[in-house]
This record gives C-alpha cells, sequence and structure tokens, in this order.
C-alpha cells in the first residue's frame, strides 16, 4: 500500500482537504483520518500501525482503526495497492530465456 | 452558447419565445463541438392550469430562480449565462451572499431565491444579495456581479442537528471542503490555499429552525 500520486493536500488545523489534481475530485479527511495520511505520506503505509500505536497509546482499538481508515483511504482513491513481487506478471513479450552454454 | 475551448452549453425552455434575444445564442452547436446537454433550463407551466408555477431557472437539475415576471426572469438568464460561459476562466461558486447587521457572509443552505427558509430569514432582517452565483478573487474575497468584494465573517449552511433548537457550527476543514463543493469547473490547489486562508476563524451555522440560527448568528 502507498500513498497515490498527484494529490494536493490542503491542511487545515488538524484536519485535511485533498485535491486529485488530475480529475478535480475533493475529498474531506476529518482529524484522525487526517493524522492518519500524514503519517502514511511521511513515513509510508508499512510504517503506520506502529506509529498509529504511538499517536494513539490508548485506544484499544488500533489495529481496528487502522482497517478503516485504510479502507476510507482507498474509497478516495488515497491510497493505491502496490503489488507483491511476486505479484508482477511477466511482460508478455518477453519469454525466460533458456541459459546458454 | 459557446463556453471556449470547443465547449458549447445547452439552454432550453418549455417556451421558445423565453429563449429570444439571449445573446450569443445559435440554434444548435456546431459540428464537431462538445455539446453540455441542459445546462440551463427555463420552465415556464401550462399557462391554462389552474394551479400554475412560477417560471423557473434551472441550472442543471437546481432550481435557481423563480419570478412571476418572465422579463425578469429572462434577465436573470442572461446575467446567469454570462456567468456560467466564464466560469471556466473565472473561479465562480453557486453561493449567495447575505449580511446580517452589517456582517457579510454566505448562504450555502439552498439554491433557490424563493425557498422558505431563506424567505423567513430574510423577514427577520437579513439581507439577500440577489445574486445567483459569486466570484472569487486571488485576494480571497467573494463578489457578486453587481456588489462589492467582501470576505465572508459566516457561511449559513444546512447542517441541522435532529434537536431543531441546538445550531450547529462547522470550521476548519470540513467547512473548507463545503464551500469548495459549490465550486464551477475544476480547482487548482493555488486557489484551494486562497480559500482556507479566506475560511480561516469563519464559522458555518446551521439550525433548522431560522430563528435559532438568526439568534447564533448575532451571538458570534
Amino acid at each position: 500500500m502507498e500513498a497515490s500520486a498527484e494529490k494536493y493536500t490542503q491542511w487545515i488545523g488538524d484536519e485535511a482537504v485533498v485535491l486529485d489534481v488530475r480529475t478535480g475530485d475533493l475529498h474531506y479527511l476529518n482529524s484522525v483520518t487526517a493524522a492518519a495520511y500524514a503519517l502514511i505520506l511521511e513515513s509510508g503505509y508499512d510504517s503506520i500501525e506502529k506509529e498509529l500505536e504511538v499517536a494513539f497509546p490508548d485506544h484499544p482499538e488500533t489495529a481496528a482503526r487502522i482497517d478503516m481508515i485504510t479502507h476510507e483511504l482507498l474509497s478516495a482513491g488515497l491510497l493505491t495497492k502496490r503489488p507483491r513481487p511476486d505479484e508482477y506478471p511477466w511482460p508478455r513479450d518477453i519469454e525466460p530465456q533458456a541459459a546458454s552454454g | 452558447m459557446e463556453a471556449g475551448g470547443g465547449e458549447w452549453l445547452e439552454v432550453r425552455s418549455t417556451a421558445a419565445e423565453l429563449l429570444h434575444g439571449l445573446g450569443g445564442a445559435r440554434r444548435s452547436a456546431p459540428r464537431g463541438a462538445v455539446l453540455r446537454r441542459g445546462v440551463l433550463s427555463i420552465v415556464d407551466d401550462d399557462p391554462s392550469k389552474q394551479h400554475r408555477k412560477l417560471p423557473s431557472l434551472y441550472f442543471k437539475n437546481i432550481m435557481l430562480f423563480s419570478d412571476r415576471d418572465t422579463q425578469t426572469l429572462r434577465e436573470k438568464t442572461s446575467d446567469t449565462i454570462s456567468i456560467v460561459v466564464n466560469s471556466s476562466t473565472e473561479p465562480t461558486y453557486l453561493l449567495h451572499s447575505c449580511s446580517v447587521d452589517g456582517r457579510h457572509g454566505l448562504y450555502a443552505r439552498d439554491f433557490h431565491n424563493r425557498s422558505s427558509y431563506r424567505c423567513k430569514l430574510a423577514r427577520m432582517g437579513v439581507a439577500f444579495n440577489g445574486a445567483l452565483f459569486l466570484r472569487f478573487s486571488e485576494r480571497g474575497e467573494f463578489q457578486a456581479p453587481r456588489g462589492a468584494a467582501f470576505s465572508p465573517e459566516f457561511v449559513i449552511t444546512g447542517l441541522d442537528n435532529d434537536d431543531k433548537l441546538t445550531p450547529t457550527k462547522i470550521s476548519g476543514g470540513l467547512l473548507t471542503y463545503l464551500v469548495v463543493t459549490r465550486r464551477l469547473h475544476r480547482l487548482e490547489p493555488p486557489e484551494l490555499r486562497t480559500l482556507a486562508e479566506a475560511l480561516e476563524g469563519v464559522i458555518g451555522i446551521s439550525a433548522a429552525d431560522p430563528k435559532v440560527l438568526l439568534q447564533t448568528l448575532k451571538s458570534i
């Protein structure tokens, strides 16, 4: 998972309005989602769980909340699923070649 | 109507005579042009009906303006065409300006000039400029076509509480988002930044009861 490209984020206090520069779509992020989005932009999605546990230490449902925020950001197109290396397809026009010699 | 960039906007009416004399009009878009259908519609009810609706101007499917006098409606249509056609180059918002005790604000609760809520507020002393759209400048000010530029001190919204006596107040990101959704055409990042700055410290207020709204407005 990674932050999608071509987004302009206007931070307003602890909230944000995100503009998709390509499509013109707009998204409002409340303070919790905006904080998570800021962490993703700064440290990458992989570190969000650790960072959110630090940011919300007393919250017992951090994992569920991360899922909810992830879903929200994915729905808004602000996050993109990054394929795992083993999911990359072979280019169709290149066949694996036999070892020479 | 030609809107620039090869785009044409359709202005249609249930009564053909209401379209006569609108500047820049053609019967049909030239071949190869991109036509945006039904952008503005003038609807005049059947005159033979016993309960006839007022002649009205629609922007897409939003009823904007109604008036008994068709000449007034035609003038408003002409103004609206000019604003909509130029909105691709001039930042334009589907918002209205109003003032309470000399303080200027934005009205974003509904769109129609004769909405019952707006009429009640007008009877209680809220002044409405009458413009159907506002322009937004690089200086961060809103302006009606024949009005002075102003910085809003409040925004009247439609985010009512279930409890009719308790007003809803919003600000910051949510208020900026709400205002931005009224933008015609695509917004660019510098304008979003300017708008967020212009709305800093501004409160959006809503209440189901217009009296509660007005009391709240006067208390802030």
